[in-house]
Parts: C-alpha cells; sequence; structure tokens
C-alpha cells in the first residue's frame, strides 16, 4: 500500500490522529451503573467520561513531543518527580494516574470481596481489623478540607498507613509543601466534591461510608503483595501490568 | 411578659410571650420523678458550656448514683465522629424539655428565637440556683456573640437560571451553615485553650479557625455581592467602579473575559475575587485556595465567586466556565462599587 506521509508537524498529528496521544483513557471493568445505589451512574459518566478524561488530555498536552512511554508502569514512575517537574504534570499526571487506580480499585457490591490473607492480617496487626481501618480512613476522609484524597498505602518502614493529600496529589510524589505521610499507595477515595455531589450533596461522610461496600479487595490486595510491600509503586491497571485497556 | 436574661445587654429588654411558647424546664424532684424521654425523643436541650438551647434527639437515658441522671443528645447538625455520626453529647436530665413547643418545629431564626433562647436560659439558671448546684455560665458571653448565618436578601429561586434554587438552598442552608457551626465550635475550644493559656491548643486551632472563619466571612460577601435582575442584578458597572475597571482593563468585557480564565483556572476548590490593592491604590483579580479570605493576599474584597464544586456542580456538572458565563447575570454591581467606595478611604 501507498501512503501519501505529510511532513508539516501540524499534519502528521492530524494523520495520526489519536493514537499519537502519550496516554489514553482506560476503560472501566464494568458498567457505568454496577456500582449503584453506591456511586450513581449518573456519576461514573462524568467522573470518567468528563473529569478523568481531561486529565488524560491534560497530560498529554503537556507531554506533548516529549519522550514518555504511554504505559501504566510509566504512569505511575512519574509521580515522584510530577511536582519537580511543572504544576501541569502534577496536575494532570496526578489526576491521570489517581482516578485509574480509584476505578481499578472498585467492584459492584454484589461480588463481595475480602482483603486476602496476607493483606489482612496487616489490616489487623495494624488496625485491629477491618472496622478499624474504616475508622482511621474515614476520619482522614472527612478531615481532608477542600479537594483532595484519602489513601491506604504502604510507609517505607512496611506498615500499612492511612493519609489525605490536597487536590490531584497522591503520596507518590516528592517534594509537597504540606505534611503527607510517605506512602505507596494501594487504595485511594476521590473527595472532590464532584466524586458525591450529585448524589450525596454536602453529605460527604454518607459516601465514604458507602465506600466500603464496592471496594474491589482482589485488586486492592494484589496491589499490596505485588507491588506497595516490595516497594514498587502500583501500576493502575486491572491487570496489574502496563498496558491499560484502551476506550 | 418575661425578661430577656442576657447578661450582655445595655438594658434588659422585656418581651411578650404567649404561654405556649414557654417552656418550663423540670426542677431536680421532677426529674427523678418523671419518667425517662424514650430514644428517638425530640427535646430542647442547653448546649454543654453554652447558654443557649439546641433541638436534639434523644440516645439514651444514663442513671447516675448521687446526681441527677444525664441524656446522651445528638444535636442537630452538630460535628459529625470519625464514622460519620453526629456526636453524642451528654446533657443533665434538668435541662432536657420535650419539644413540644412551636420553637422546635420552626428552623432556627437568628433574629426572633434568640431572645427566646436566652429567656430559656435564664430559667436554667433559676433551675439550677434552685437545685444548689455550682455551674459555670462563663460561655454565655461566648454565646451570646456567637456568630450566626447572615439573613438572604433574596429567595432561594430568586437567581434561576444563572444559579438553581437547589444549589442556593444547599449551598446556604447546608454549606455555609456548617462553617457557622464549626467556627463557633473553635471559637469555643480557643477561648478554653486561651482560659488555660495553653499556646499550642491556640494554635492547632488556627487552620479550623481559618478554613471555617474564612468559609463564614467569604460566603457572606458572596450572597451580598450577588441579586436577582429585580433587585439590580446584572447589567454592568457605572460610575467610579467602571471607570476603575475601564482604566485597569481597557473594557468590561475584557475584565470579564480575565476574571473567568483566572477564576476557571482556580485547581481544585477556592475563589476567584475582584479586588482593591491598597498598596497599588488599583483593582486586581485574585484567586484564593479553599475558604482562605480575600484579606489573606493583602487585597480588599470587592466581588467574589464561589468555585467550589459545590456553588455549581448541580447545575453545570463539570462545566465551570459555563457556570462562570452564567454568574454575571446576577452580580450586583452596586455593592461591589459601595465596597470599592470603601476600601478607597
Amino acid at each position: 500500500m501507498w501512503f501519501h506521509v505529510p511532513t508539516s508537524a501540524m499534519a502528521m498529528a492530524l494523520w495520526v490522529g489519536a493514537a499519537g496521544e502519550i496516554f489514553s483513557l482506560p476503560a472501566l471493568q464494568y458498567e457505568y451503573d454496577a456500582l449503584e445505589p453506591y456511586i450513581d451512574e449518573q456519576t461514573m459518566r462524568i467522573h470518567h467520561g468528563k473529569h478523568h478524561a481531561t486529565y488524560v488530555a491534560g497530560l498529554n498536552a503537556e507531554l506533548q513531543g516529549k519522550k514518555v512511554s504511554g504505559d501504566m508502569v510509566a504512569l505511575a514512575e512519574l509521580q515522584r518527580t510530577a511536582p519537580a517537574t511543572s504544576p501541569a504534570t502534577r496536575n494532570h499526571g496526578g489526576g491521570h494516574y489517581n482516578h485509574a487506580l480509584f476505578w481499578v480499585n472498585l467492584a459492584s457490591a454484589s461480588g463481595s470481596s475480602e482483603p486476602s490473607p496476607e493483606l489482612g492480617a496487616a489490616i489487623e496487626d495494624r488496625f485491629g481489623g477491618l472496622d478499624g481501618l474504616k475508622e482511621a480512613f474515614n476520619k482522614i476522609a472527612l478531615s481532608r478540607f477542600g479537594s483532595g484524597w484519602a489513601w491506604l498505602g504502604v510507609a517505607p518502614d512496611g506498615q500499612l498507613k492511612v493519609t489525605s493529600t490536597a487536590n490531584q496529589d497522591n503520596p507518590l510524589m516528592e517534594g509537597l509543601e504540606y505534611k503527607v505521610e510517605k506512602m505507596i499507595p494501594i487504595l485511594g477515595l476521590d473527595v472532590w466534591e464532584h466524586a458525591y455531589y450529585l448524589k450525596y450533596q454536602n453529605r460527604r461522610a454518607d459516601y465514604v461510608n458507602a465506600f466500603w461496600n464496592i471496594i474491589n479487595w482482589k485488586k486492592v490486595s494484589r496491589n499490596y503483595e505485588e507491588y506497595a510491600k516490595k516497594g514498587k509503586p502500583v501500576p493502575p491497571t486491572p491487570t496489574g501490568s502496563g498496558h491499560a485497556v484502551e476506550l | 411578659m418575661v425578661e430577656d436574661g442576657d447578661e450582655m445587654a445595655k438594658e434588659s429588654a422585656h418581651f411578650d410571650v404567649n404561654q405556649d411558647e414557654i417552656i418550663v424546664l423540670p426542677t431536680p424532684e421532677e426529674v427523678l420523678s418523671s419518667k425517662p424521654f424514650p430514644k428517638g425523643a425530640r427535646v430542647l436541650a442547653r448546649f454543654p458550656k453554652t447558654s443557649t438551647f439546641y433541638d436534639a434527639t434523644v440516645v439514651k437515658r444514663v442513671e447516675h448514683h448521687k446526681k441527677l441522671p444525664e441524656y446522651c443528645v445528638r444535636f442537630d447538625d452538630d460535628e459529625r465522629d470519625a464514622t460519620g455520626e453526629i456526636r453524642v453529647v451528654k446533657v443533665v436530665a434538668d435541662e432536657a424539655a420535650q419539644s413540644s413547643s412551636p420553637l422546635a418545629t420552626r428552623s432556627p431564626d437568628p433574629t426572633q428565637s434568640r431572645s427566646l433562647r436566652n429567656m430559656l436560659a435564664n430559667l436554667a439558671q433559676k433551675t439550677v440556683q434552685r437545685a444548689g448546684a455550682a455551674r459555670s455560665f462563663h460561655a454565655a458571653a461566648a454565646a451570646s456573640t456567637a456568630y450566626k448565618l447572615p439573613d438572604l436578601a433574596y429567595d432561594f429561586g430568586a437567581l434561576e437560571p444563572a444559579i438553581s434554587g437547589q444549589i442556593m438552598e444547599i449551598h446556604y442552608t447546608k454549606h455555609h451553615q456548617t462553617y457557622v457551626t464549626n467556627l463557633n465550635a473553635t471559637l469555643e475550644k480557643y477561648a478554653e485553650a486561651e482560659a488555660k493559656q495553653d499556646v499550642a491548643s491556640m494554635i492547632a486551632l488556627q487552620g479550623a479557625l481559618k478554613f471555617n472563619g474564612g468559609g463564614h466571612v467569604n460566603h457572606t460577601l458572596f450572597w451580598e455581592n450577588l441579586a436577582p435582575p429585580s433587585q439590580g442584578g446584572g447589567g454592568e458597572p457605572t460610575g467610579d467602579l467602571a471607570a476603575a475597571i475601564d482604566a485597569k482593563w481597557g473594557s468590561f468585557d475584557a475584565f470579564k473575559k480575565e476574571m473567568n480564565a483566572t477564576t476557571a483556572a482556580v485547581q481544585g476548590s477556592g475563589w476567584g475575587w475582584l479586588a482593591y490593592d491598597p498598596a497599588a491604590k488599583g483593582l486586581r483579580i485574585v484567586t484564593c485556595a479553599n475558604q482562605d479570605p480575600c484579606s489573606t493576599t493583602g487585597c480588599k474584597p470587592l466581588l467574589g465567586i464561589d468555585v467550589w464544586e459545590h456553588a455549581y456542580y448541580l447545575d453545570y456538572k463539570n462545566v465551570r466556565p459555563d457556570y462562570l458565563n452564567a454568574i454575571w447575570d446576577v452580580v450586583n454591581f452596586d455593592t461591589v462599587a459601595k465596597r470599592l467606595a470603601a476600601a478607597q478611604q
């Protein structure tokens, strides 16, 4: 087959199209209504299709022309230096990572799961059990003022810890100007108002309580055992590999 | 006729009150011999360390050996604990009365019921004196200067279609009210720390003071710089304000464009402000994160636009720029002009 290859950069971009973007919005592993009644379908559609998509587009715009691989291992590794790189990398890179990990860790309430024996033991050891973890995590989630995320992760000393970050930051990032527990996050909860406002309005506490019904403990356990415990950031994919499932 | 028990009043105020608007608190003997309020009973109870009664729901009654029983209650709209439940507070049984009176069913009206509440507090004080117990009402002073929601000059639905009545109602009765409630609670804790000369605690409370105090200040300014078209909202600025805008940006449209672009770019939660810079003696557009008040920039607030998602999400979802385009239809330029004049003095 013969192709006329345009030589101008602009035409090149148009010809190559979406495939030329570095990152792409990963598809959800479940239907938009799968998390009902805990997270409503409309929120899932807008949260994934608009908010997350905007971070992906913003990250691609920021990285245009740079030699960055679009695989999710690279996305995870990019987090550490994001604050030092640029505000846009911090905001959009963080936004893409945080949301990608968020979706992977959720599942329909009907497929109820539990932490693995190894993760369960760590939760028992550190928090006295799932109830203790909930209490500690929820307190963090409710005390994050303004926009941000609550996190469960593995600290450098190997202990499970909880912490929160502002806006689209996450605990993988170095050089944050406020206090954050250093950790490799295995589970995050979005507490930006867009994550819950349509269904819960100002009642963040109700949303935070509801979250515990839709956690995919299989994925969170894998995040813990195969990545965080080994000192590696979690690649935010359903398979735990580098390749995101393309939309 | 009842006398206002407010210690802070310069002269005693007298009010005519209907008999069905007076609640008589029980004597200790009456408490001990009466049936306990059941779980779920709605009561008016004195909030600890204040002289004010609030609506609450009974959780249970705790009997004590040698002192009056207590009720564990949840006060409406009180702080939540770590599990998200409204926290349980203990009140002594002689300071809780069943809310069968009209007072209990009305939502708190800051201008009207305060004097009635102080009247109740005065009755409580008499009950306490009767019981011979020593209580400290030092917090009575704090309660009478407690912050409250300002009155809105227009109905919730008056700013439609720019901002829906649904958003206005939640924004005012939930978000702003929570800042007020938490500001008062923070100031009470601050007063306790001050009394103990606990400087570390005072400093630790400053975050909460900034969040909630800033939230109260910002939203009070916000409601005032909005108005329905029927009350002068929308249109364009005139007079000195228009001249100052033109001098800085060339035209009102150019100013609007920059204000919208700058405010849209606020990351996460925050505010965009048209402000007066006293150092430069001119107008500026500034943004603030979270509920940091405009004053933290060194400038005086003239016009604030809330871009926390709660301010627009139900109407505009993720499209913040659409909200920013629409809000100009309900900006009260008279208020902005008055603020500029005051700032320039």
